[in-house]
């Protein structure tokens, strides 16, 4: 298991290192035409890095790493909600499939996830806001909390800090925290949840196959306990790893959806730091993005090797 | 479970509950086009800026009655004019009190220092504070304010007396504009020892209706009532101005009621407005001109026929009936005809493609050329779509070979390039932030006016400052008609820009709003607003 962490470390490091010379190297031939000793930068940019100094924004004159502390919990927080509503609907979906494989079921969520896999994810976030904020008036259109509410954020996830607040209005703050978050998270969870179903489906479809399954209906138990207790808790730990890398794809999903409601995060700032032509933002916040996709997926990798240990044997083996 | 999922939903779906009410009731959301460069109006000539602070945070020594036009005492009590016209002496309010806020607590109320210290800074290069922030007074530099003040002293608490070094006209009207606020110098003093002078501008303390409590940059700001305030108390206990760029979602919030006013609706949402029945849309007559300025400094536009020719070929009618819908009215100078310096008699040429295409000939410019034109990206008060305009422009002038490639700015980034003086033409124009013609004048074209950027066709005309230079020593008005008449006939020979169009000041708000002015110049002010 050491050498198994060890070898993700090593993966870990060597990319971020990879990202930090690419983002190093653009600025090198950028910003200052190639002028200067490019290993002497690279060492002394390395150290500003690892002492939490991300340069100052152009446009705010205050500190990247400020802002970055600002705007990462509220993608952190959409991407969360996505991923829960990914799961809570794919998986039982997927097992549905599954189970009813070949059948009309199966046909007709197969094409369900294939379409969701293909709308575009700003083209989807303008239609819900017709429907449910425009037309029927029962979501907001953007924002993650109403301004009304004066609310001191501790950890800028809105749903938590409504919570943490003294507020007189505490409770209907935070459902109306909950009330933001509602549209985004959605439309953000649409492909995950289509790659959750697939995943789910195509494990599951894996295990039924298996003897112990055939065993387990000879004796006689229910074909959803035998699918629940035992298809399911077995076709899981295979999924993770590739959902797992959903995260990245979930990140990059989540700057499209920040733009369409103004959901105040990483992706959007991002993107107003490119319109303001504010480098020292644009360089601090895509190595933020990327080291956090990288630890995401290293992350997920390793925990799913913790659950299902098999998974570790194989890898090996593979190897030789 | 189903118990869970439909009190969920319910819970989802409930709106607001009684105490909830009570807190909407008190605050309004102002959805505005952009975020200030600053909250110090003194340091900005944005629209966004004046909008979100010169009438929220800050009072004047004077302002300009709505409805009569005429300055009327604010801060200063009263004022006299000496009989040479050089010596302006102002009697003060007592008891005025600044915004107490974390940072600063203020041990006395407002008096004559404040006064001093707030112009001193303007007009004195020595000044601690004169360096701050950039030193760069657009507004002030471009109408010359530190030539013209002598000296400004403190009488006693509370008088203070301008000394001018020459008799100027628009000088009252200037005090009262949206950029003459009063700081306060006791904070200024403290700052200052504490090493941080540049926070004056950026965690602002004034005299006026809302103190600031929380600003999230290019998101929203959050002013809190005053509770001292020297007009007495504000219905609202809380302003907040949502930061919503795009006016589709500006319109959508509106809807929705996740906006209370709404700045700058776009010509084409009009429509919807009117007929929505919680809605109300509120117009008053602009004074403003949208304009298209050519860089006199660099060729080809440094020949007159150049800057002719493109005026031939544009047509002002298509672009009021494309991008204001109708809405406003095609310049024919850069006054509008609302201004009392308007010259009724002087037209622009109509569209002439073939006499542009002559001109253009014998610029030895037959074959065309490139140009790029820059845009401030996003509405502004005296343009809804710049872009939509600069297409416009960009086909007009296509036709005759001229190749024009647009480029949209944010505001802060095309600031720095008009002030560098680098460009090819800028779809810019003015609001005024006061009655007095020599306001959009001296803003758009003075020679003053290149270093701050405003004067963005960076022309300078002997002959023209010479009419403006008179016209502020003018014995009497209709002399001083006189004079504006004539600027803007020479203006109009040489072409440095063309004006484009001047359209109405919109708002959109809804029914429970009630106390809103909409002012023909300058920013908002919201301070009589209330809610049902």
């Amino acid at each position: 298991m050491l050498i198994y962490l060890l070898r993700r470390f090593n993966l870990l490091v060597s990319t971020l290192l990879l990202l930090t010379l690419i983002a190093y190297g653009l600025e090198f031939r950028l910003l200052q035409q190639g002028e200067g000793d490019f290993w002497h930068g690279y060492w002394l940019f390395l150290q500003d890095l690892l002492a939490g100094d991300f340069g100052v924004s152009s446009a705010t004159g205050l500190p990247v790493l400020g802002a970055l502390g600002q705007y990462f919990p509220a993608t952190l927080e959409l991407c969360l909600a996505a991923f829960v509503i990914s799961l809570v609907v794919g998986v039982p979906v997927g097992t549905l499939a599954a189970v009813r494989q070949g059948r009309w079921q199966d046909t007709l969520i197969l094409t369900g996830t294939l379409v969701g896999y293909s709308v575009p994810v700003f083209w989807l976030g303008l239609l819900l806001v017709m429907l449910f904020s425009l037309h029927l008036g029962w979501l907001p259109v953007s924002g993650q909390l109403s301004l009304l509410y004066d609310i001191t954020p501790v950890t800028g996830i809105m749903t938590i800090d409504t919570l943490l607040t003294d507020h007189p209005h505490k409770w209907e703050s935070f459902v109306d925290a909950l009330r933001h978050l509602v549209l985004p998270a959605l439309v953000l969870a649409i492909v995950p949840t289509t790659e959750v179903i697939r995943q789910i489906r195509s494990a599951l479809l894996d295990v039924l196959k298996q003897n112990y399954i055939r065993a387990a209906l000879t004796k006689g138990f229910s074909d959803t306990h035998v699918v629940l207790r035992h298809g399911l808790r077995n076709a899981f730990p295979m999924a993770i790893p590739t959902l797992g890398l959903q995260f990245g794809t979930v990140l990059t999903s989540a700057m499209m959806t920040e733009i369409v409601f103004d959901w105040p995060g990483l992706g959007r700032w991002l993107v107003t730091s490119i319109s303001l032509q504010d480098y020292a933002a644009i360089k601090g916040g895509t190595l933020a993005i990327a080291t956090f996709t990288i630890v995401a997926s290293v992350g997920m990798d390793i925990l799913s090797t913790l659950i299902y240990p098999i998974r570790r044997k194989a890898i090996y083996a593979s190897q030789g | 479970m189903r118990f869970w999922l439909c009190w969920l939903t319910a819970l989802l779906l409930a709106g607001c509950d009684g105490s909830d009410r009570q807190l909407a009731k008190e605050s309004l959301l102002y959805c505005a086009e952009g975020a200030p460069l600053t909250f110090n109006p003194q340091l900005a000539a944005s629209t966004q800026t004046l909008d979100a602070t010169a009438h929220q945070l800050y009072d004047r020594l004077l302002d300009i009655n709505p409805v009569t036009l005429q300055p009327e005492p604010a801060l200063a009590l009263s004022w006299h004019r000496s009989d040479d016209g050089l010596r302006y002496r102002f009697t003060l309010r007592p008891g005025v009190q600044f915004h107490h806020t974390a940072g600063f607590t203020p041990s006395r109320p407002f008096n004559a220092d404040d006064v001093v210290f707030s112009f001193q800074r303007l007009i004195d290069g020595n000044h601690p504070y004169h360096a701050v922030s950039g030193g760069h007074y657009p507004f002030f530099d471009s109408i010359g304010l530190s030539g013209l003040i002598r000296e400004v002293r403190a009488l006693g608490p509370r008088e203070v007396e301008f000394v001018l070094s020459r008799p100027d006209a628009s000088f009252i009207t200037n005090l009262a504009t949206d950029y003459a606020v009063i700081l306060s110098a006791e904070y200024g003093a403290q700052l200052l020892a504490a090493g941080t002078p540049a926070l004056l501008d950026q965690q602002p303390v004034g005299t006026g209706p809302f103190l600031l409590a929380q600003y999230r940059i290019d998101d929203f700001i959050r002013y809190h009532r005053h509770p001292g305030y020297w007009r007495g108390e504000v219905a609202l206990a809380q302003l907040v101005f949502d930061i919503t760029p795009k006016s589709s979602k500006r319109l959508a919030k509106l809807l929705t009621g996740e906006c209370d006013v709404m700045a700058h609706p776009g010509a084409s949402q009009m429509a919807v407005i009117k007929s929505h029945p919680e809605l109300v849309l509120d117009q008053a007559t602009g004074m403003n001109v949208s304009v298209l300025a050519l860089n006199t400094q660099k060729p080809p536009f440094d020949d007159v026929r150049v800057r002719k020719a493109l005026a031939l070929a544009l047509s002002r009618d298509d672009i009021l009936q494309a991008v204001y819908f109708g809405i406003g009215s095609a310049a024919e100078s850069v006054l509008p005809p609302v201004s009392w310096g308007y010259h009724p008699n002087l037209l622009m040429p109509l569209p002439d493609a073939a006499r542009a295409r002559w001109l253009l000939a014998q610029a030895e410019l037959a074959d065309g050329f490139d140009m790029t034109l820059l845009l401030p990206a996003g509405a502004r008060s005296f343009n809804p779509d710049s872009l939509k305009t600069g297409q416009l422009i960009q086909r007009r002038l296509g036709e005759l070979g001229i190749r024009v490639r647009l480029q949209s700015l944010e505001e802060q980034i095309l600031r720095r390039e008009l002030m560098a003086g680098e460009q090819d033409a800028v779809l810019t124009g003015w609001s005024a932030d006061n009655p007095d013609p020599d306001n959009i004048l001296h803003n758009l074209l003075s020679c003053q006016a290149i270093a701050t950027g405003t004067n963005a066709s960076r022309w300078c005309h002997p002959l023209f400052e010479r009419q403006l230079a008179a016209a502020l020593t003018a014995p009497n008005l209709s002399e001083r008609i006189g004079y504006y008449h004539r600027a803007q006939e020479i203006m109009q020979l040489d072409m440095p820009l063309i004006p484009l169009n001047h359209t109405l000041k919109q708002q959109a708000h809804r029914r429970t709003v009630h106390g809103l002015q909409l002012r023909p110049y300058g920013g908002v002010a919201l301070r009589q607003a209330w809610k049902e």
